[in-house]
């Protein structure tokens, strides 16, 4: 499978999930499962990592978005790192940018989640 | 690729999600050879990779492996058409225009991204869908000034 994912729980609700490979429609019940897993431990907010992800196609963006509804349903979010051009394209095309926000840096996504007050 | 002009290239793959990575790079490498850009390029990728889902999630079952998702692609002078067709049940070609309308918006859906995407990413598109003939997405995308025809 040409996609790595790696987790790490950084704070009380707050999972960084980095996506390195391809996103697609094979790949893409691996991801599903894995954002699936953390949010049902409570972990509602979610930084996903994608500076690594060299392909991601609607399947890609549909688990984001359903990541997405699940974390709000929980009182969370989802915040994406530093997309490649490629991705930030797909993301624009289907007006995804307007949904969620976008970081230069892992750090500054957990920064934003940990001291944003997103944890009341 | 001059010499090219009028060639075709087909795959036939079985209907399985392992088998989408092959058809768009066995695509991309085509349109490389062609001398588009990497941006096209990657535009090209996308637009089969999704062709390909769609033909797999509402193709044939992937149970019945004989039926196969087949990828034409047609090098002319002034861009690539490319064509991938499943023999599946068919679907209303307008009620995708829809779903694809709807995904652009606060509704989107994940089944509507697909085809915004090949619309978006493609210069030309095309869609036919019947109950005997299974669905039909034919593509083009057409070399820009620049863009090497050698």
């Amino acid at each position: 499978m040409n996609l790595e994912v790696q987790t790490r729980c950084v704070h009380e609700h707050v999972a960084v999930v980095a996506f390195s490979g391809e996103i697609d429609v094979y790949t893409s019940p691996h991801a599903r499962a894995v954002l699936v897993d953390l949010l049902e431990k409570g972990y509602y907010h979610l930084v996903v990592d994608l500076r690594r992800t060299d392909y991601l196609d609607s399947t890609g963006l549909g688990l984001l978005k359903g990541a997405l509804v699940r974390a709000q349903e929980q009182g969370g979010s989802v915040r994406l790192v530093a997309p490649p051009p490629k991705v930030q394209k797909l993301l624009e095309v289907t007006y995804l940018v307007t949904v969620f926000p976008i970081d230069a840096t892992e750090q500054d996504a957990i920064a934003h989640l940990t001291q944003g007050g997103t944890e009341s | 690729m001059a010499t090219c002009t009028g060639c075709h290239v087909e795959l036939r793959l079985p209907n399985r999600p392992e088998f989408v990575a092959v058809a768009r790079l066995t695509v991309a490498a085509v349109a490389c050879r062609m001398g588009f850009d990497v941006s096209a390029i990657e535009d090209i990728k996308v637009a089969v990779g999704e062709a390909c889902t769609n033909a797999i999630e509402h193709g044939v079952p992937a149970e019945q492996c004989a039926e196969m998702v087949t990828i034409a692609c047609r090098i002319a002078d002034d861009g690539l058409s490319i064509t991938v067709h499943d023999p599946g049940v068919g679907f209303e070609p307008g009620a995708a225009a829809s779903a694809a309308h709807a995904a652009g918006t606060a509704t989107l859906t994940e089944g509507g991204l697909g085809l915004l995407l090949i619309q978006a990413l493609m210069d030309d598109v095309e869609v036919t869908s019947t109950p005997d003939d299974g669905t039909r997405v034919r593509m083009v995308k057409y070399l820009r000034a620049g863009e090497d025809r050698e």
